[in-house]
């Protein structure tokens, strides 16, 4: 009876410590505690595997036009790689202050917007706004589930980055599309 | 007494020691303020201000070994140090120098080898370099030039078909340069920088294929008469005016063939266009069109193509597409009397209060003080002569961009004006003005045009031309986009640029860009602007 007693102790001591398996959507599947399990698939809700690197577009302007050289640049298991994108490209670039920095990037249907620290309030010559434009484009435009975007300081919308009119979300420009220049500028 | 040796007055000297102190102590003077370097540019002959950076010392001016290449030469750094330039069929070695610890080239030095002519443009560090024409002979019709580096000669018949006239941008030429002379032959500078040859023909002559390419030595043929038969196969073709109105001037060309690729036009000056018809030949029936608003059409057809180049009145747009021939579209300013007086103009000073606009890395010189300087200055001097000027502001206050559309809309303006400062982040080698018109908007374009020819004399600073604005952005410009009359933005220098931007934080240079802006716009508007042929 101790015995019995233990080890049904012990089995719930197991079943309290162990993490829990999120179920899948099948009542009556669960497997009996300490049991191997098959492997599953993750279940639809479940976190895919994190992105360790993203693209990085750096800008070079000059009177022919724009190219760009490709990077990348790394993500930890903490940060959103969108976010990481695009701060990557701001600190590659180097047109905005050095404390401007992008705070998150949310996606729905296809539109993405992108929330700035008030660092980032700042406008620029058509050169550097080109390349501040065509750079996020292309920084945002490697995830497939963003087709266009929009620039916020805050909840405050940046309608221009000096005199380019972006009233209407930005269409992204996918990797394939990026200019980059496949020689060493002179 | 004062002696005067080689041109200088120099005190009376008594013995060589004095002589020889007085030389020592200017010497040393010299080298105590030492040699001021300072960034610079080359206008080279015909192919304009070259990108490759280069130096001023004093009155000395010393190019990046990258610069040759853009004008065709090769270079080659030898092994005693010397770089070998091979100019067509002349190489030339040059003993490089030490500047600021970077290798230079002294364009001297180059200049003297290849007999060309160099000088500072006035109140600018921007060296111009001319070819020198050195021999201009005719002989039994033949006209042959000679000059010391390359030169684009554009030939045309002057409007009577009496004479050849030969153009040569960035040449110089001395009187001894002209042998074997024929009565009526003409040479002159019309413009600083260019040689124009005129020679008298008694019968029509047919033009060769046109000198398209950069060359040393030229000779046209004015022996060849003028058939009916089209030379070398092209076709005889007429103008045709399809319609014309107030607003515009619609022409045809019937073509021979369909074009492999589309046509494009360029502007020679402010009234001249020329048009490219590529892989066509036409010569045109007569050279006018029969309407007041051209002057003289000419056409030049080579085996390449046909250049046909437009005299207008005033300064038009223009939008071509071809279809059953080729159509063009000259659209005409709306610009009333031609007057500046009673015009309603709109100055917008780009930036203000809490949007500073670019900033100098260097010292944070701020874009949105240079605007409204400008700005300030273009609009008084605006209405100095007649305009009724509106500024979108007239202190350090933000206007939203949308409410400076609004304010030219509101008024109902003949024209916006509106005044930027550019910017390319670190890069500080990037130096020039841009005009920027909406889209592809002929107006406004004509409008960028006639300002833009007019600032780099003013400012110093080179012009890099007019652009549309959706070569920034595809939408384009926000108050270019939405204003509802011909409007540009002028970029009037990189704030980051060691040429541009001390001349873009000085007033004098800001009273000079308005009243250079002031001159586009009576251009526009449809004066002369001097350097028109």
């Amino acid at each position: 009876m101790c015995g019995a007693a233990v080890g049904v102790g012990a089995i719930a001591e197991y079943v309290a410590h162990t993490p829990s398996l999120k179920q899948a959507s099948t009542a009556g599947d669960e497997p009996a505690a300490g049991a191997l399990t098959k492997p599953r698939a993750p279940a639809p809700t479940e976190t895919p595997k994190a992105q360790t690197t993203v693209l990085v577009f750096v800008p070079t302007m000059g009177v022919d036009g724009i190219t760009f050289a490709k990077q990348t640049a790394e993500v930890t298991s903490d940060d959103d790689p969108k976010v990481v994108a695009v701060n990557a490209f701001l600190k590659a670039a180097q047109i905005a202050p050095a404390d401007a920095a992008a705070e998150s990037v949310t996606v729905q249907d296809g539109l993405a917007t992108v929330v700035f620290n008030p660092a980032f309030d700042q406008t620029y010559g058509s050169f550097d706004e080109k390349k501040m434009i065509d750079g996020l484009k292309a920084a945002l435009g490697q995830f497939p589930e963003i087709e266009r975007f929009s620039l916020f300081i805050g909840v405050k919308p940046m309608t221009t980055l000096g005199n380019a009119d972006l009233t209407d979300p930005i269409p992204v420009t996918r990797p394939e599309a990026v200019p980059v220049e496949t020689t060493k500028p002179q | 007494m004062r002696g005067r040796t080689h041109g200088w007055t120099t005190p009376r000297l008594t013995t060589m020691k004095r002589l020889a102190a007085w030389v020592a102590g200017i010497a040393a003077a010299a080298m105590a303020h030492g040699a001021q370097t300072r960034p610079a540019h080359v206008d080279f002959c015909y192919s304009g201000i070259s990108s490759a950076h280069a130096y001023r010392q004093d009155d000395e001016c010393y190019i990046s070994p990258e610069m040759p290449a853009q004008w065709g030469w090769t270079i080659e750094r030898g092994e005693t140090g010397r770089y070998n330039l091979t100019v067509g069929d002349r190489l030339i070695g040059i003993q490089p120098r030490q500047i600021g610890g970077e290798t230079m080239l002294p364009m001297a030095d180059i200049a003297r080898a290849l007999d060309a002519e160099i000088h500072w443009r006035p109140r600018t560090d921007i060296l111009e370099v001319a070819s020198r024409v050195r021999v201009i002979r005719v002989t039994n019709g033949h006209l042959a030039v000679s000059a010391s580096l390359p030169v684009q000669p554009r030939v045309a018949l002057s409007p009577k078909s009496d004479r050849v006239i030969v153009d040569m941008l960035g040449a110089t030429v001395s009187l001894d340069a002209i042998v074997d002379v024929l009565p009526g032959l003409a040479v002159s500078s019309p413009k600083p920088g260019s040689v124009r040859i005129e020679l008298p023909i008694h019968n029509p002559i047919a033009l060769g294929p046109e000198l398209g390419r950069p060359t040393r030595e030229f000779e046209i043929d004015t022996t060849l008469a003028a058939s009916p038969e089209p030379a070398d196969g092209a076709a005889q073709e007429s103008i045709h005016i399809d319609q014309e109105t107030d607003s515009a001037l619609n022409v045809s060309v019937p073509l021979p063939a369909k074009l492999a690729h589309p046509p494009n036009f360029a502007r020679l000056d402010a009234r001249t266009l020329r048009v490219w018809l590529p892989g066509v030949q036409v010569n045109l029936v007569g050279n006018a069109t029969g309407s007041p608003s051209i002057k003289q059409v000419q056409a030049d057809p080579s085996p390449a193509g046909t250049a046909l180049t437009f005299q207008l009145a005033r300064p038009m747009g223009i939008t071509l597409f071809t279809e059953n021939g080729l159509h063009l579209r000259f659209v005409k300013p709306p610009v009333g009397d031609g007057q500046l007086a009673g015009k309603v103009i709109v100055v917008d000073a780009g930036h203000g209060g809490h949007d500073s606009g670019t900033k100098a890395l260097s010292d944070g010189l701020a874009e949105k003080d240079i605007t409204l300087s400008v700005a300030k200055m273009l609009g008084a001097d605006l209405a100095d002569q007649g305009a009724t000027v509106i500024m979108t502001r007239q202190s350090d206050v933000f206007i939203p961009l949308e409410e400076r559309a609004a304010i030219a809309n509101r008024n109902h303006a003949d024209l916006f004006l509106c005044v930027h400062v550019n910017s390319n982040g670190g890069d500080t080698r990037t130096s020039g003005s841009i005009t920027f018109y909406h889209n592809s908007d002929p107006v406004s374009s004509t409008l960028a045009d006639c300002i833009e020819r007019q600032l780099p004399t003013a400012s110093g600073i080179p012009g890099i031309g007019i652009w549309s604005d959706t070569k920034i952005y595809d939408r384009g410009f926000s108050v270019l986009r939405n204003t509802h009359m011909p409007a540009v933005l002028m970029e009037l220098g990189f704030i980051n640029n060691a040429h541009d931007r001390p001349r873009l934080a000085r007033e004098d240079i800001h009273e000079a860009m308005a009243a250079a802006i002031v001159r586009g716009v009576r251009v526009y508007l449809g004066e002369p602007d001097g350097n028109e042929k």
